[in-house]
């Protein structure tokens, strides 16, 4: 009596097929799903607006600072207050073919009238623990020439704004990514401001 | 704070600090996400797959719908307000942060704490987020609305024919003004009742008599160079305590202010900070202490026959009465509250004959504390049944002398209480108001003749809170017949007060700059703060000797004790005992963590047979209490002491049930010494023992050179006498050497002749760094996770210990030892000398904790934030500016370099790039009382820390060690009576003796 048949043989085969192929899918897709996840470069969120950096600092050529205002002294680059599209949208409303108000503009005025915040999607997201300083990185104070100067231009870091119809990531923000910089030797420069390289050490970001 | 749009602030700054996810320790990896799916082969297709189960972590940003001009996400707003939470009004700065505060730190331009805070202060911004507060008005235990409650009050008001108002002693003169108003309003049919635990008491009757009305004694530490302390803890609970503080530390370093050293005698029965900062201590049992004053006031008049009889050290009292008797008027002597009248009044006797009114003590005719009703009045009004009693921002529930004011509140028709939390009182009441917090409410306090002080809110009330005063405002309108004139026409409370300081205080400016601008500038600075010193009025000897009768000592009968109840230093009548961060601040005296037990000595508790952690009932006339016994060297033989404001039955969820309440054995005047002294309280040890923890277990310095002191008259003979009692090592140079070239090398340097050990810096510290609280059980453990402690040491002999503290953080080592052994170099040296904590980096191997020659770091051993939390509101009294640490994660002290940080980045951004020495203060530096902390350059030679790590008293922890700490110590001087430095001597000698053999 044979106690191992050949079913059997092509059952243990099916059997370990099926762990295998459970395997090769299963591991990556628990990892990808567990791993904790810093957004990648290239990450273009669909925003509850379909504001187009394009055409306002592009096309329309406004100021990055008009709408981050203290990007150049504060931590914080400020994300706009609806009070700051309606400055302008309060004129300037933009109307489709049929002379309808486009479905962006309305949900614009919809969020103006009922003085309701709009909630963006954030796209360039920083761990909890990392304490970044816009102001240290976009301008200082030039006591000598008694006026706010630019350190860097905000496309070093976000890339070209002005060419994206979609706001999406540059760069990956990582900390290796910083450190590049960080670790250039300081540029040749009369002010002080910058004449020493960026710190290395981590409670310049890290506290 | 009105205009500003309170919809959708939440920017990405303020989830900082929060605890996320995102917060959660995550080593930094090397293999992103997408690679890491190439290797492992992954097909287009999987990956498409993949997608639609992303954790990306999409956060929101909502920034408002209109800001204010003046507020920037991230930039933090400061606002001038007064603390008017504890006895005495201080001034603070909140600081605000996308419209929440986020600190409370002491003003430096109020002329009473000039700067400074205390841990109550600073844990204030724990108790506005605390989410046991009551959450809306409750009628019968049903929410109601708030006008729904106020048509109640006001219909029961007006058809009842006798109402009793109670409220605290507390009051501002806006309030007062306004409570004259209801009860001019009310008629006859109201009465006005002040509850007050902790303030009046005998010493405020005394004063009447002897002075012949109401007014507070203020005495000036910093004047006195020779204090006399009887049983006052001036340093701790008694009065203005951080003024105290500032004014005695500031003549206990003599090579820094005037030359001169103050010397402190202090005659106490249990231990107190104040008797621990003494250079001599008497141990006195309160009961005697009416007359060993008589004894030495007749001593200082020229006759001192009578110090023989009072059984204390023939040598000691002789000196005391030389050294008042050589200062005249540059000696100071002070009481204690609980002390019984005739010591107040003999105390006043002994001041007016050292000439101290005028010098070393000030009048106040206005006391912030109205005087107390009698309990036993208030208990007559009650009896009679009356139709509507108020409750605002009183808790008799819980602190009524002798308890059972249940039954007493039974007696009123119909019961208000109006309070934060809903507390004994709230149980006994029928409708319930939520009050709100002192960040949430205006206000105004005149501490002092010529200080005034405004307190402005910094947020809208949360949880639908309102001020008692705005009820009570609104109930006198809801009442009169016609609009009351004595409301000055305002709309609400805020236009009351604001009214009021128009056409009052700032009468003057108004007159010049107008009322709304005279008003704005007056909020900006806190108030108008222009103290004038009053002299107070003559004595009436008359009085006072009456008041001193014949002075006698109630027999005591074996296996009882003289009981001394004092306020607790952290949580006082209780009223502070929902705040975590108190409770786990060790006692200044005993370490002794959330409990309360009865302290006393070694020989009392040899006499009782009794040990620590003994269970034992205390009775008195049929009440009694059952505590832990705590052993405390130093508290006099028959005495012991239990503080009040433990034993929380209701008032939130940390308050229940941390403690024994002393209440039920707090005494009604006359009824014994005083309401806080019980003589002859019958000790019954019980079965059973009852574990107390300490934060500190071992208080022998086994004879190691910790903390280094020496006596004025030696340091003066000799300035580098430190010197010869450190052990500074050979320069072994196995380490890589740090060179702070052209850059700054930051460090510390602490006083410790000026520090008290009162504990303010390790609640400050707690604050600022989002510091978890651990809890009773885990603090057992050593797991508590303070960056900053205490270490207390005691020498001397057995019954009669000298007492030495030292604050105790990481020291910054430049040969750090845990930097050598951390692994994953999450622990590492910042150019400018930091010892840098990298959370994200740290995988929790402990190594650097146990290479830690100093015991500063701390492992958390649990996801504390997310196990102390109690409701998401908690989250919000995170400063926004630390990162919350994780469960698996090693920290420690910082050296607050988020300040280092804030204040450099500002500087560079303005293009300053030298920092300004005094620019940058760490938190306990801020807020420390006495001002014994200094942080700064120390590569800047002009800087103050610079010049204190050269101080010949400068000396480093440890130092044998070769870790070249940044934490410079100034040796503690002591100045006892040059007739007894020899016992100083002794004292020493016997402290060696007794550790001899364990060096």
């Amino acid at each position: 009596m044979q106690i191992f048949t050949p079913s059997f043989d092509r059952r243990v085969y099916i059997f370990l097929l099926v762990i295998l192929a459970t395997t090769a899918v299963g591991i990556p897709f628990a990892l990808y799903a567990l791993w904790p996840g810093n957004v990648e470069a290239g990450y273009a969120p669909k925003q509850p607006i379909d504001y187009s950096h394009k055409l306002h600092v592009g096309e329309l050529g406004m100021d990055c600072l008009y709408c981050h205002t203290g990007a150049d002294r504060n931590a914080v680059a400020q994300v706009p207050s609806l009070a700051t599209c309606m400055k302008c949208h309060s004129e300037v409303q933009t109307t489709d073919s049929k002379g309808e108000l486009t479905a962006n503009m309305q949900k614009l005025l919809e969020h103006w009238d009922a003085q309701e915040p709009i909630r963006w999607v954030n796209v360039h997201n920083l761990s909890d623990f990392v304490y970044f300083d816009h102001g240290r990185h976009v301008g200082y104070w030039d006591p000598e020439k008694q006026r706010q100067v630019k350190r860097m231009e905000c496309q070093e870091c976000h890339g070209p704004v002005e060419e994206m119809e979609v706001m999406s990531r540059h760069a990956s923000l990582k900390m290796g990514w910083c450190l590049d910089c960080h670790k250039q030797e300081p540029q040749p420069d009369t002010s002080p401001g910058l004449a020493t390289r960026g710190p290395l050490h981590c409670s310049a970001c890290h506290r | 704070m009105d205009s500003s749009n309170h919809k959708g602030h939440t920017h990405p700054v303020a989830l900082r600090g929060l605890p996320s996810r995102q917060t959660d320790h995550m080593p930094p990896r090397e293999i992103s996400r997408r690679s890491m799916l190439k290797l492992m082969g992954a097909s287009a297709a999987l990956a498409a797959g993949v997608t639609g189960c992303d954790r990306k972590p999409e956060r929101k940003i909502v920034s408002r719908v209109a800001p204010p001009e003046y507020m920037q996400p991230g930039v933090p707003l400061f606002y001038s307000s007064t603390w008017l939470e504890g006895d005495v009004p201080y001034g603070m700065v909140v600081r605000t942060v996308d419209g929440r505060p986020v600190a409370v730190e002491g003003d430096p331009g109020h002329p009473i704490n000039r700067g400074t805070a205390s841990a109550a202060m600073k844990a204030s911004i724990l108790s506005l987020y605390d989410p046991d507060r009551l959450r809306s008005p409750k009628l019968d235990g049903k929410p109601v609305t708030w006008s729904q409650a106020d048509d109640q009050v006001l219909s029961r008001l007006k058809a009842a024919s006798s109402v009793v108002l109670l409220t605290r002693a507390t009051l501002g003169p806006s309030e007062r003004a306004l409570v004259d108003a209801f009860l001019a309003v009310a008629g006859g049919k109201a009465r006005h009742f002040i509850h007050d635990g902790l303030h009046s008491g005998p010493r405020g009757r005394a004063w009447a008599e002897v002075y012949g009305g109401p007014g507070e004694v203020v005495p000036h530490f910093d004047k006195a160079k020779v204090i006399l302390s009887l049983g006052s803890d001036f340093l701790g609970t008694d009065g203005a305590v951080l003024e105290a503080t500032q004014g005695f530390a500031e003549h206990r370093r003599p090579d820094q202010a005037g030359g001169w050293m103050s010397r402190l005698w202090v005659a106490e029965g249990a231990v107190t900070l104040t008797g621990m900062n003494a250079d001599h201590r008497i141990r006195l049992a309160p009961s005697g202490a009416a007359a060993v004053t008589a004894a030495i006031l007749a001593a200082v008049q020229g006759d001192p026959a009578g110090l023989a009889g009072t059984g204390l050290d023939q040598a000691v009292l002789r000196a005391l009465v030389d050294d008042l008797v050589a200062h005249q008027g540059e000696a100071l002597v002070v009481a204690g509250p609980q002390m019984p009248e005739a010591v107040h009044a003999l105390v006043a006797q002994l001041n007016e004959q050292l000439g101290a009114p005028g010098r070393t003590l000030s009048w106040n005719p206005e006391p912030h504390a109205l005087p107390a009703s009698d309990p036993a009045e208030i208990a007559a009004a009650l009896e009679a049944g009356p139709d509507l009693l108020l409750m605002l921002g009183v808790n008799p529930g819980y602190d009524w002398p002798g308890g059972g004011f249940d039954a007493l509140a039974g007696k009123a028709g119909w019961a208000v209480g109006h309070a934060m939390i809903e507390d004994e009182t709230l149980a006994l009441c029928a409708l319930q108001l939520p009050s709100a917090h002192n960040l949430e409410s205006w206000n105004d306090a005149a501490p002092r003749p010529g200080i005034h002080s405004i307190c402005q809110p910094v947020i809208r009330p949360l949880f639908g809170a309102r001020q008692e005063a705005e009820s009570l405002l609104r109930w006198t309108r809801g009442l009169a017949e016609a609009e009351p004139e004595a409301l000055l026409g305002a709309e609400d409370w805020h236009g009351f007060v604001k009214a009021r300081w128009q056409g009052g205080v700032l009468a003057n400016a108004v007159g010049v700059k107008g009322a709304e601008r005279a008003w704005e500038d007056a909020l900006r600075a806190g108030g108008l703060l222009q103290p004038v010193p009053i002299q107070g009025p003559a004595l009436d000897s008359a009085a006072a000797s009456r008041l001193i009768g014949s002075p006698t000592r109630p027999a005591t009968a074996g296996n009882s004790l003289e009981l001394v109840l004092l306020p607790n230093p952290a949580l006082a009548d209780g009223r502070f005992a929902n705040l975590a961060w108190l409770h786990e601040l060790p006692d200044p005296v005993s370490r002794l963590v959330w409990d309360n037990a009865l302290a006393i000595g070694p020989g009392t508790a040899q006499a009782l047979n009794l040990k620590e952690g003994d269970r034992v009932k205390l009775e008195k006339a049929g009440r009694a209490v059952e505590v832990p016994v705590l052993i405390q060297r130093g508290t006099a033989d028959g005495v012991g002491m239990l503080y009040l404001g433990g034993g929380r039955t209701a008032g939130g969820a940390i308050a229940v049930g941390v403690g024994v309440s002393a209440v039920p054995l707090v005494q009604r005047p006359g009824a014994d010494l005083s309401e806080w002294i019980v003589t002859g309280v019958a000790v019954k040890k019980l079965s059973g023992t009852y574990e107390l923890v300490r934060s500190q277990t071992e208080f022998s310095m086994h004879d190691r050179p910790l903390v280094l002191d020496g006596t004025f008259e030696e340091f003066s003979e000799d300035p580098n006498f430190v010197e010869h009692r450190r052990h500074i090592p050979e320069p072994v140079k196995i380490h890589r050497e740090f060179e702070y070239k052209d850059q700054a090398h930051w460090g510390l340097a602490i006083d410790l002749s000026a520090c008290t050990g009162c504990g303010a810096c390790v609640t400050a510290c707690q604050a600022e760094n989002n510091i978890p609280v651990v809890g009773k059980e885990e603090c057992g453990l050593g797991r508590e996770m303070h960056w900053m402690r205490i270490d207390l040491y005691l020498g001397g002999p057995e019954d009669d210990p000298v007492f030495h503290r030292q604050p105790v953080m990481c020291q910054h080592c430049d040969n750090a030892p845990c930097e050598m052994v951390c692994p994953v170099l999450a622990t590492s040296h910042s150019p400018e000398g930091l010892n840098e904590m990298t959370y994200n980096r740290c995988v929790g191997t402990r190594y650097c904790a146990n290479n830690c020659p100093y015991k500063v770091r701390r492992f958390n051993f649990y996801d504390y934030p997310k196990r102390n939390l109690r409701g998401p509101v908690m989250e919000l009294a995170h400063n926004p500016q630390v990162t919350v640490r994780s469960v698996g994660v090693m920290e420690k002290c910082t050296f607050c370099v988020q300040r280092i940080n804030e204040v450099r980045f500002r500087e560079k951004k303005e293009g300053k790039f030298k920092t300004q020495d005094g620019a940058i203060q760490t938190a306990c530096q801020q807020t420390c009382p006495s001002k014994a902390i200094v942080f700064g350059d120390m590569n800047d030679p002009a800087s103050r820390v610079a010049q204190l790590h050269q101080d010949s008293r400068a000396y480093y922890l440890l130092e044998e060690l070769n870790v070249k700490p940044s934490v410079a110590y100034l040796a503690k001087l002591r100045n006892p009576h040059p007739a007894l430095a020899d016992r100083a001597a002794g004292a020493q000698a016997a402290d060696h003796a007794r550790h001899g053999g364990e060096a």
